[in-house]
């Protein structure tokens, strides 16, 4: 008697943490995994803004030595993203006479050396325009949400920053 | 007395599982807010650099909103569609110009940006919010 009531017992404990265990896991692992793709969305806006500092601090007018390659500005953008995978981050650098196709450079990692000018020629004059666009690969067991312009595909989705700013100097 | 233990995992991940889901929900809703503050941050820096310009620079036309849009492109109700600053856009831009602590004209931008409805939480994140920043920058001329 006392044996069938025990192994009942066992049973609707099973039960109870299938019931119980599975979204309580997926709860969990959603709140980290979100908190930790928000952190992600939040530093992708610092190196946005980070390379395009680099860029409009060095146009034209820049006393000394001052020409920017594509892998100055991507060093700061990756240097800037902390805990980012820059195997997984792609750049891209719009100026005046690329608007608005641009140069896509991905992984940003194969490009940190890269010694191509950028802005190359009259495209760095005071007054004119570049524009830095980071996006990066967020790869999610359990996606949940997907938050800003980004697109879910399958198990990963892709979330991004932008910064258009003018040259200073 | 055996009985009575039966579905107490079941009642106590009910009384968890509000507190779980509002984690998670905070989690997302203030990182879209804080997300909106950095960007409207740097917008307003990126739109005060070009009014400073000179004391006419952001008199008309619509360049200085233009850059503040550019800085928001990537949340959720910016995209590539939004060109303007004016209601119904989610970005609205203020240019004056004032007089500067050090006495010289300054321009005084302030961008503001208002989400997209996201899920509230009672008595704490509001569905919607507005984020604005103010930044004084001195002309150049």
């Amino acid at each position: 008697m006392n044996m069938n009531r025990t192994k009942k017992r066992r049973g609707s404990l099973m039960l109870e943490f299938a019931l119980v265990g599975i979204p309580t896991l997926f709860l969990t692992v959603s709140s980290i995994e979100t908190a930790l793709a928000m952190w992600q969305y939040h530093t992708l806006e610092e190196c946005a803004a980070a390379g395009a500092r680099e860029v409009i601090t060095h146009g034209a007018d820049c006393a000394g030595t001052c020409t920017v390659t594509v892998g100055n500005v991507i060093t700061k953008i990756v240097t800037a993203g902390v805990g980012l995978d820059s195997s997984k981050l792609t750049v891209k650098l719009v100026s005046a006479s690329t608007s608005p196709t641009g140069t896509t450079y991905s992984p940003a990692s194969s490009y940190l050396s890269n010694s191509t000018t950028f802005p190359s020629g009259t495209d760095a004059t005071v007054g004119d325009d570049i524009t830095v666009t980071v996006t990066y690969q967020v790869t999610n067991p359990f996606v949940m949400y997907w938050p800003g312009a980004g697109t879910a595909t399958g198990s990963a989705y892709t979330l991004g920053a932008t910064s258009r700013q003018r040259i200073l100097y | 007395m055996r009985s009575s233990r039966k579905g107490n995992n079941i009642i106590e991940f009910a009384i968890l599982a509000p507190w779980y889901l509002f984690l998670s929900v905070g989690a997302f809703d203030m990182g879209i807010y804080n997300y909106a503050l950095i960007g409207v941050q740097n917008a307003a820096r990126t739109v005060a650099q070009y009014c400073s310009i000179s004391s006419t620079t952001c008199s008309s036309g619509n360049t200085a909103c233009l850059y503040a849009v550019d800085q928001l492109r990537d949340l959720p109700n910016v995209g590539s569609g939004v060109t303007t600053c004016t209601n119904p856009s989610p970005v609205a831009v203020s240019v004056t110009y004032v007089t500067g602590p050090d006495g010289n004209t300054a321009a005084q931008v302030t961008v503001s940006y208002t989400s997209p409805n996201l899920i509230p939480l009672p008595n704490s994140i509001p569905a919607q919010y507005t984020a604005s920043r103010t930044v004084t920058m001195r002309t150049q001329s």
